[in-house]
């Protein structure tokens, strides 16, 4: 009797280990899945210059060519109505996307949903919002959208819309410090811009490629028509009145743009 | 042989059974035990409503908020153990009355009688600055800003280990700081994430100009006309009549503050540096942060410095007496270059007419907000 209690504390012994090392083995790893491949986002960077000098917005001073001297304090844009054009001219609409971009705070990249790859030679964008949107409900957007107006300080007010850009600084007026405020706003005075992507963008899904955006502030006084503060005006508010001196600034900021591919 | 092999099969079976009595006692007692320590009570999450005509709410960092951190940030705001001589609370210099702020007084007064260099600021809508808090937007959060005045020697005068050392010395909080985070000892994290919650909840939207938003009654004549002074700009080039209010106060939603920092030209001369204290920038020399123009009639003196106490000094002062000169006076001050705006006396009435319908009277007296010692 002994010697089978014995026998059977052994046993038990045996089968409690034999238990806890099946216990310790998980089951296998599942086979990896080949991740499999989707449309791509695309990043647009936008940075700015004065004439291929770096602008630090506060510091910086610089001549424009009707011999104002400024320092540009602050220069926002407000983006919509995205289009990128391949080699073939068919093209990509990104209806619902927008962009805040804010020089000055470094508030520079726009993203581009997924989309197809392709090459594409061009893209367009306007300085703007279509009138649904910019004289909708501002308390509409999410926290992190370019139109919440906590993230931007473009929104004019209730019934106002949204400034699509903003220009502000100092500039010298008889030896002393004076300051112009350009605000462009209102649907007439949206901006298209349409600029050839150097390079083009190879937009693949391996590959989602990013669109490096250049802005010339010089171009701004200094573009299409030569621009004087002192003489022709250092503010605008958009009014119907301001027509002649709004459309000469959006003449000159159709050609700050400049696009690269990397 | 055979007898040694028998002798070692005893032992070995003996050895096993006990061995399989321990496993099977151990496997019961790990089985059916709560460790308080790893399994705290789940806290009861809090969704705020927001506010008709509001941006969006800004999600906390790491703190979402509940029924249990809300309270216990409010019972801290209350209570003076924050303070080295346990005699002054956050609600000392920040009274609900004054929709937060310390009413009629121009610097506040710490435990030890040193008196403040700014005016206190009024607490509402926090939520939604972004840009940094204090005049000078020394604390980039709410958690961060709550802790501070508790080190600041013209305040409470203490250190945050030392309020920890009260605070982890009451049983109520420990208790109360193990449901809302589940910790058993508080640290200046839970400490400023409490008081965050609390200070998340003072929400004001309930004044006149907003309940007209909401399709409540309108605004009179001269509540309209105020509006319309305070989001027009200025142009005597077009014969515009303006106060550009907006610029500073007004464009982000209905918050009445873009929360930004400006030099205003309150000053030639600049005797504090403001937001240049936080980022050493010269630009940012003489640049305060724009506050909210809600709850005026509650929070009186107005400026950084509370230099103003009534409503028509600050608009005696934006409509004539702007320091044009000012370093870094932001550019939109522009319309204040000579021969500035100049207000008239009907223009003063219309905008303290549409400043007075901002004015919260359910904030102020909310008990949710009110000291719960004294409920």
């Amino acid at each position: 009797m002994k010697n089978n209690a014995i026998k059977t504390g052994g046993l038990i012994f045996w089968m409690v280990c034999l238990t806890m090392s099946f216990q310790s083995c998980g089951p296998d790893d599942p086979p990896i899945e080949p991740t499999p491949k989707t449309d791509k986002e695309v990043m647009l960077d936008f940075t700015s210059n004065f004439n291929g000098q770096l602008i630090n917005y506060s510091t910086s001073t610089f001549t424009t060519s009707s011999m104002d001297t400024i320092t540009p304090l602050r220069f926002k844009l407000i983006l919509s109505n995205f289009v990128l054009t391949k080699m073939d001219n068919t093209v990509v609409n990104f209806p619902n996307t927008y962009g805040y971009v804010s020089f000055e705070e470094n508030k520079r990249s726009v993203k581009l949903p997924a989309f197809a790859p392709g090459v594409f030679k061009k893209i367009e964008f306007q300085l703007g919002l279509d009138s649904a949107i910019n004289h909708g409900d501002p308390s509409q957007w999410s926290a992190e959208h370019p139109l919440n107006t906590v993230l931007n300080d473009m929104h004019w007010g209730w019934s106002g819309g949204y400034k699509f850009v903003t220009h502000e600084g100092n500039f010298l007026k008889d030896g002393l410090n004076d300051v112009y405020t350009y605000h462009i706003a209102t649907l007439p005075f949206a901006t298209s811009i349409s600029i050839d992507i150097q390079g083009n963008l190879n937009h693949t899904q391996d590959n989602a490629g990013t669109i490096n955006i250049k802005c010339d502030l010089n171009h701004f006084f200094d573009g299409d028509n030569a621009f004087s503060i002192k003489t022709e005006g250092s503010s605008s508010h958009s009014a119907p009145a301001q027509a002649s001196l709004i459309n000469k600034l959006r003449a000159n900021i159709k050609g700050m743009f400049s696009a690269s591919a990397s | 042989m055979p007898v040694l092999a028998n002798q070692m099969m005893k032992i070995l079976g003996k050895f096993s059974a006990i061995l399989v009595i321990v496993i099977v006692v151990s496997l019961i007692q790990f089985g059916c035990r709560k460790d308080v320590s790893t399994n705290p009570p789940k806290p009861d999450y809090i969704q705020l409503q927001k506010p008709f005509g509001f941006p969006a709410f800004i999600s906390l960092k790491n703190n979402d908020l509940t029924e249990q951190g809300v309270m216990l940030g409010r019972m801290l705001f209350y209570d003076p153990i924050l303070s080295e001589d346990s005699t002054q609370s956050c609600s000392s210099c920040h009274h609900q009355s004054a929709a937060f702020t310390d009413p009629n007084r121009r610097f506040s007064i710490g435990i030890n009688g040193n008196v403040g260099k700014r005016n206190s600021m009024a607490l509402f809508n926090l939520n939604w600055h972004v840009r940094g808090f204090f005049w000078d937007g020394r604390a980039a959060t709410l958690q961060e800003q709550a802790l501070m005045p508790i080190e600041d020697p013209a305040e409470m005068a203490s250190s945050v280990p030392a309020a920890l050392k009260r605070i982890n010395g009451t049983l109520r909080y420990k208790q109360m700081f193990y449901k809302a985070f589940g910790v058993k000892e508080a640290t200046g994290v839970e400490l400023g994430k409490a008081i965050e919650q609390f200070l998340t909840t003072l929400i004001s939207s309930d004044s006149k100009f907003d309940r007209s938003k909401r399709g409540g009654p309108g605004l009179s004549f001269d509540e309209m006309e105020g509006e319309r002074l305070f989001n027009t700009e200025n142009r005597p080039d077009f014969m515009i009549r303006g106060a550009d209010c907006f610029h500073c106060h007004g464009e982000s939603g209905l918050l009445f503050t873009n929360n930004e920092f400006f030099n205003n030209g309150l000053d030639d001369n600049l005797t504090d540096l403001g937001l240049f204290l936080t980022t050493g920038k010269v630009s940012d020399k003489g640049k305060f942060k724009a506050p909210s123009l809600r709850n005026l009639a509650f929070s009186a003196p107005y400026m950084h410095d509370g230099r103003f106490k009534t409503l028509d000094e600050v608009l005696d002062f934006y409509g004539d007496h702007v320091q044009l000169q000012s370093l870094n006076i932001d550019p939109l001050m522009k319309h204040s270059r000579p021969p500035q705006i100049q207000f008239n006396a009907q223009e003063k009435e219309y905008l303290k007419a549409f400043l007075n319908t901002l004015n919260d009277y359910t904030f102020i007296s909310n008990p949710e907000f009110s000291n719960p010692f004294k409920n």
